[in-house]
């Protein structure tokens, strides 16, 4: 179910609404939109976060929509403890927000790229 | 006749004014009323309560549990159809099989009816309760206890409200509601024939006493009001039972004897005996009123 190709990167970003210069989102399973970053094609793809009115349990089924989406990295706020448990069973990464300087999902992927290069 | 003692706000006096009623009723039956042998359920399952002014001796008790799924997965397809009908996320599809999160089920089995290859089977999760036995003059008691950590209390209730099954319609029953205006207090007025709403005249009691008129006439319950702690706040919740027609059939005042009481676990009609009599005739009044809104 997995719609990641072989090669890029696909980095998640929970964020309040659609576009790469909307500010990342409080909440993990309630948000407005994920915005999805494929690092192969580097295009951006904005998610409507089909949990975000559930009733209950929208940590799960938000993160399982990271999983049918193919996604590899989850860049958000801190996530509940069953959102966690899908993510860590399906080995997608979680990290966490970078502090005050990201006020957009494109500065937060920029700051994470460049820590990830500088890891390399 | 079942009445639900209710209020939206906690902490209102639900508790006091119902264990004072039915052992008003309890009473008065003993005395050669006619009310009948009465039945309380203690239907504030996160915290039930009553049973300290009650003093029931509880002797039976049975679980209470619902259906969850459990997967086979060897059968399992990984087709995913369970975790998109869940409307509670109580469902995962990983590469690694289904995931499932037990405290997220409200156990409405639509994963396993909707599963094509026959891989999901609903096994019973206990979460709560239910305790009967009797209290004195006569009352038949029941109460229902979610266990600690489960998140839902609407099963135990509606199980804890099959109590009535098989009982009269005349024989009096009163339930003791969950505080708010949510699913676990519906589910009680639900099983209602009447809504007595406990209010305290403040600001906050005049909020919440608002919201569960709204309820209650949205549901087309027939409604009367205790004032309790007569005395504090203002004049705004009277104004508003004028203004809506509510009735206010009892009044409690505010006094430190009675606050003393009942922090002692000393039932209402034991600290004021005077009351007794007033209770009693709150349950007839609640009868008439009852009768006047069905004809």
């Amino acid at each position: 179910m997995s719609s990641q190709e072989a090669g890029g990167t696909r980095i998640a970003i929970p964020a309040s609404g659609e576009g790469e210069d909307r500010a990342p989102a409080r909440r993990f399973g309630r948000c407005s939109h994920f915005a999805i970053f494929d690092s192969a094609s580097e295009s951006w793809t904005f998610l409507p976060n089909p949990a975000r009115d559930q009733e209950r349990g929208a940590g799960v089924a938000a993160a399982q929509s990271m999983v049918a989406e193919g996604v590899d990295v989850v860049i958000g706020p801190r996530l509940g403890p069953n959102a966690a448990g899908v993510l860590e069973e399906a080995a997608i990464a979680v990290v966490p927000l970078p502090g005050g300087e990201a006020a957009t999902v494109s500065r937060v992927l920029d700051v994470w790229l460049r820590a990830r290069t500088r890891e390399i | 006749m079942r009445v639900a003692v209710a209020s939206g706000k906690g902490g209102t006096g639900k508790t006091t004014v119902a264990a004072a009623l039915v052992h008003a009723i309890g009473s008065g039956s003993g005395r050669g009323g006619t009310e009948g042998t009465p039945l309380m359920l203690d239907c504030d399952v996160e915290a039930p309560d009553a049973h300290i002014y009650l003093q029931p001796v509880l002797d039976e008790s049975r679980a209470v549990s619902i259906p969850i799924p459990s997967v086979d997965e060897v059968r399992c397809d990984l087709c995913g159809r369970c975790a998109e009908v869940c409307r509670f996320g109580a469902l995962a599809v990983l590469a690694s099989g289904i995931k499932t999160f037990p405290a997220l089920c409200h156990g409405c089995g639509s994963c396993a009816r909707v599963c094509p290859r026959g891989a999901i089977t609903e096994v019973r999760r206990k979460i709560g309760v239910i305790e009967t036995g009797a209290a004195p003059p006569g009352v038949r008691f029941a109460r229902g206890m979610l266990d600690v950590g489960e998140p839902m209390a609407v099963p135990v209730i509606r199980e804890l409200l099959r109590e009535i099954d098989g009982i009269g319609a005349d024989a009096p029953v009163v339930l003791d509601a969950p505080p708010g205006t949510s699913c676990p207090a519906m589910a009680v007025l639900r099983g209602a024939d009447y809504a007595l709403l406990v209010a305290e005249p403040t600001p906050f009691g005049l909020h919440d006493l608002r919201l569960m008129t709204e309820a209650v006439r949205e549901m087309g319950l027939p409604a009367g009001v205790v004032l309790n702690r007569e005395g504090i706040g203002d004049g705004e919740v009277e104004r508003f039972c004028r203004q809506t027609g509510l009735k206010v059939l009892l009044r409690i005042p505010y006094q430190r004897e009675i606050a003393e009481g009942l922090a002692r676990g000393i039932l209402l009609t034991a600290v004021v005996p005077g009351l007794e009599a007033a209770f009693l005739g709150l349950w007839q009044r609640i009868q008439q009123e009852q009768m006047a809104d069905v004809h």
